[in-house]
């Protein structure tokens, strides 16, 4: 039962990588006209523009190219820069590590926050100081994310001067000053994810509290405390963690926004350079990188919620 | 505790002037003035429709309303102790609960946690009050024993997602049974259930009374059902306790006329005892 | 075009830079020589204007889809379901970056875009409000009687559900106004000239320690528009008494 459930969420996420892939590889012939002539302008030269469609993978049979593309991407070999001619895959793999940092940072500081927001606020949710943290959390839900990076910027290094405005330091060279520098980013990118994530458990808690079971439980004696240790928190620790999941996605965008406030060299940034210099093979292949992390990323989540739910063990 | 209670020979639990009204835009009474007596091991049962404030009647007993959503109001008396049921906040309820009264639930699937397993969710109330491991263990078994689940190592191993209804219904019944209580209120145990669960669910519940020497408040809306269980009806309507007396008698000679309404829904032959007869003689055959 | 303040959004005043809020300047002057109030109120304008567009075109789009969907059910229905986890598979900021990347930048290539992100997010949505709605006896009804599904949806069915997708409305048009902030931020979206308010903090980012206030002032402003929004949004289901189950900008 468990293993078919196991196949077939694999293979769906195989098959929706088959999907994404052959879209983004669609997505340089679906540029209007001719890429080759609008990157070269003037410097147009026929033989360069031919070697340039070839490197796209516009001469020739579309399946054919895809084959060839794919290939090369799961060795490894994901082509040339067309702005420095640099092979891809030299930057782009170090690139994503450290947006998985920044990624796996943010998701610290998110839940660092959220979970006792949201059981505090829970747990006072019929005191005044209840309301008023889910005043706060409503606000901080308000505004857009690369707002409080900026102000975050503004308090802490312009004004207070106690954290750097951004950058990325090698932590095998000086682990103290990359964590350091990492604060800023995370937070900037856990904030956002707090404030939801806060009221959905908040939302879980009060919605367990009133379950049967619960009343089950005081009538057999247990005492409060364990109650809400056991049954409360226990079971609204799944809605959680389902929201943490689809929070994954926003993880990934975040990590553009954040990347490019803070100068933070990561794949984002590299994605947004590349588009906005039109180095195709660069964007094709790093959004294909995306799209794979994402996509394992979130086959996890959803394997760890089957050892959490028994229920979908059937 | 228990000991105060077996000397006492009048009645077991006695409840006055119990009133339970839920708050809200405006006060909404549920049960307006009840008054219960029972006395050791017999079985009190509660009819009424869906709304007439039976169940409401039992949480109030058991303690288990919320008092944000409820005002309660009345007095209890378990044994020699006195309990104001207007205070929600008195130590006394935590020591009653479980070990004086205990309740089994009409939504069993909905009664029991769906992330532990049924061995969790017994041993657990048992160990916060200071009993070890397996000593909790051994009482979980031999409840399971007495309510008739066969195959237990296997089942304390499941999840109640796993369990049919009926053996949701007998675990439920075994939980309430977990700190010795004399007491158990039962609200609407078989409703859930299909016919010949019930019939099995009534027997065990009438077993285990007699084996433990159990009260039982039985709530239903099936006056039949009742007549078979019970020594002692109360009828309600719309929070109040219209009628009262020996089960047979309710059901033969009513006297109010929501009784008679009541009455007048079971078939002709049960209500003139014809099927205990037909028992009876097939037995003495 | 809006024109709140003493100029227009680029007349640059060669004589004064970088001047502080004084009585003509309301906002002061950028490092351009430009009125800064001028430039963040046609911002705020830009960012209201594509919230509200993006808004009603994804809707307009989307909605009869979703509704229609739910009412034939089928393998209609099927296919749509599937289709929209598909595309949920990825995540909202990479399938615009894609398109950019196809399209190009600019005001009205980041109004395609956020329209053709959004248009599933609203199918989704109203398919799962329709769907309850489609199993209520009066459409059953109507369904019976012979009524053709154009009218279904449109005369019985939308009516129906206006409350939850005016919300939605809401909900899409504070997410819009982000998107194209960022978007802008990025430099992928609104070009400049143009004084999108993400322009405004992108190009004025390097001042945040001298002159605070050329961020300030655009962040403010679009902090405002969102909270108002989604105000607007809360009244609403207040009004109408509608579940909240969406996600806030």
């Amino acid at each position: 039962m468990t293993l078919r459930y196991l196949l077939g969420r694999i293979f769906g996420s195989l098959a929706t990588l088959l999907v994404s892939s052959l879209l983004i590889f669609s997505m340089v012939r679906l540029i209007p006209g001719d890429p080759a002539t609008a990157l070269l302008g003037r410097a147009f030269d026929p033989e360069i523009a031919d070697l340039m469609r070839k490197r796209l993978g516009l001469d020739g049979n579309f399946f054919v190219q895809y084959l060839g593309w794919i290939r090369a991407a799961i060795t490894g070999d994901l082509g040339y820069s067309f702005i420095n001619g640099s092979k891809i895959s030299e930057q782009i793999f170090e690139r994503f590590l450290r947006t998985l940092h920044l990624m796996f940072g943010g998701l610290l500081v998110g839940l660092v926050i959220a979970i006792p927001l949201g059981t505090v606020s829970a747990r006072r949710r019929n005191e005044k100081s209840g309301s008023l943290l889910m005043g706060l959390n409503g606000l901080l839900i308000s505004v857009p994310q690369f707002i409080t990076g900026l102000l975050l910027v503004y308090v802490f290094a312009v004004i207070l001067k106690w954290l750097p405005a951004g950058g990325w330091i090698d932590p095998s060279a000086d682990f103290r000053r990359w964590l350091i520098a990492m604060v800023l980013p995370c937070v900037t990118l856990g904030l956002a994810l707090s404030a939801f994530t806060a009221r959905v458990i908040r939302t879980s808690i009060v919605e367990e509290s009133a379950s049967d079971y619960v009343v089950a439980a005081r009538s057999w004696g247990l005492p409060e405390t364990k109650i809400l240790r056991w049954h409360i928190y226990r079971n609204a620790a799944l809605p959680t963690l389902t929201t943490v999941g689809l929070e994954i996605g926003y993880l990934f965008g975040g990590s553009i926004v954040v990347e490019e406030i803070f100068g933070y060299p990561g794949i984002g940034q590299l994605t947004v350079d590349a588009i906005s210099g039109r180095d195709y093979p660069m964007v094709q292949a790093a959004v294909l990188l995306f799209a794979v992390g994402f996509t394992i990323i979130n086959l996890l989540v959803d394997l760890s919620l089957l050892f959490v739910d028994p229920r979908l063990r059937k | 505790m228990a000991e105060a209670l077996k000397g006492n020979n009048s009645s077991l639990l006695e409840v006055e002037q119990l009133s339970v009204s839920y708050r809200g835009v405006q006060l909404t009474p549920a049960v307006v003035n009840a008054h219960l007596s029972l006395p050791p091991k017999e079985i009190i049962g509660v009819v009424g429709q869906s709304g007439s404030g039976k169940s409401t009647l039992g949480m109030a007993i058991a303690g288990l309303l919320d008092p944000s959503q409820c005002v309660v109001s009345g007095v209890m008396k378990l044994g020699d102790t006195r309990i104001d049921l207007s205070d929600s906040t008195n130590p006394v309820w935590r020591t009653m609960r479980g070990s004086q009264i205990g309740y089994v639930f009409q939504d069993a699937q909905a009664a029991l946690n769906p992330l532990l397993t049924i061995q969790q969710l017994l041993v657990q109330p048992q160990r916060h009050r200071g009993i070890d491991t397996s000593t909790a263990l051994r009482r979980v078994r031999e409840l399971l024993e007495a309510v008739e689940i066969p195959d237990i190592d296997r089942r304390l191993r499941q999840y109640p997602h796993e369990l049919s209804g009926g053996m949701k219904q007998r675990v439920v019944i075994a939980a309430a049974l977990l700190g010795n209580p004399r007491i158990i209120i039962a609200d609407e145990p078989t409703t859930a259930l299909d016919v010949t669960l019930q019939a099995q669910i009534i027997r065990l519940l009438k077993r285990l009374k007699d084996e433990l020497e159990l009260s039982i408040i039985f709530i239903s809306h099936d006056i039949d059902l009742v007549a078979d269980i019970a020594n002692q009806i109360l009828v309600m309507k719309e929070g109040v306790i219209i009628d009262t007396g020996p089960s047979e008698t309710v059901v033969q000679y009513p006297s109010h006329p929501y009784t008679q309404e009541l009455v007048s829904s079971i078939p002709r032959l049960a209500r003139i005892g014809y099927f205990n007869r037909v028992e009876h003689w097939v037995n003495n055959a | 075009m809006l024109l709140i303040g003493s100029n227009s959004y680029d007349d640059i005043d060669a004589g004064e830079r970088l001047i502080g809020p004084n009585s003509s300047h309301l906002f002061g002057i950028d490092s351009y020589g430009r009125d800064y109030l001028t430039r963040v109120s046609l911002g705020a304008f830009i960012s209201i204007g594509v919230g509200v567009i993006v808004a009603i075109l994804s809707i307009a789009v989307g909605a009869p889809v979703g509704v229609y969907s739910a009412i034939r059910s089928g393998w209609i229905d099927m296919s749509v379901g599937r289709s929209l986890e598909v595309l949920f598979a990825f995540p909202q900021i990479l399938l615009a970056l894609v398109l950019i990347t196809i399209i190009g930048s600019g005001i009205q290539t980041a109004m395609i875009v956020l329209v053709l992100v959004y248009v599933p997010i609203v199918i989704r949505f109203v398919r799962n409000v329709a769907l309850v709605e489609a199993r209520k006896d009066y459409v059953l009804c109507a369904q019976m009687y012979g009524c053709s599904r154009f009218r279904q949806c449109f005369i019985h069915v939308i009516p129906n559900i206006r409350g939850s997708i005016l919300v939605l409305g809401s909900s899409v048009c504070a997410f819009a106004m982000i998107a194209e902030a960022t978007l802008s931020y990025l430099g992928l979206g609104v070009r400049p000239p143009l004084p999108s308010l993400g322009i405004l903090l992108t190009e004025n980012q390097g001042f945040l320690s001298t002159e605070p206030r050329l961020i300030f002032f655009p962040a403010i402003v679009l902090i405002l528009l969102v909270i108002t929004v989604n105000q607007i949004g809360d009244a609403l289901v207040d009004k109408l008494d509608i579940k909240k189950n969406l996600v806030r900008a």
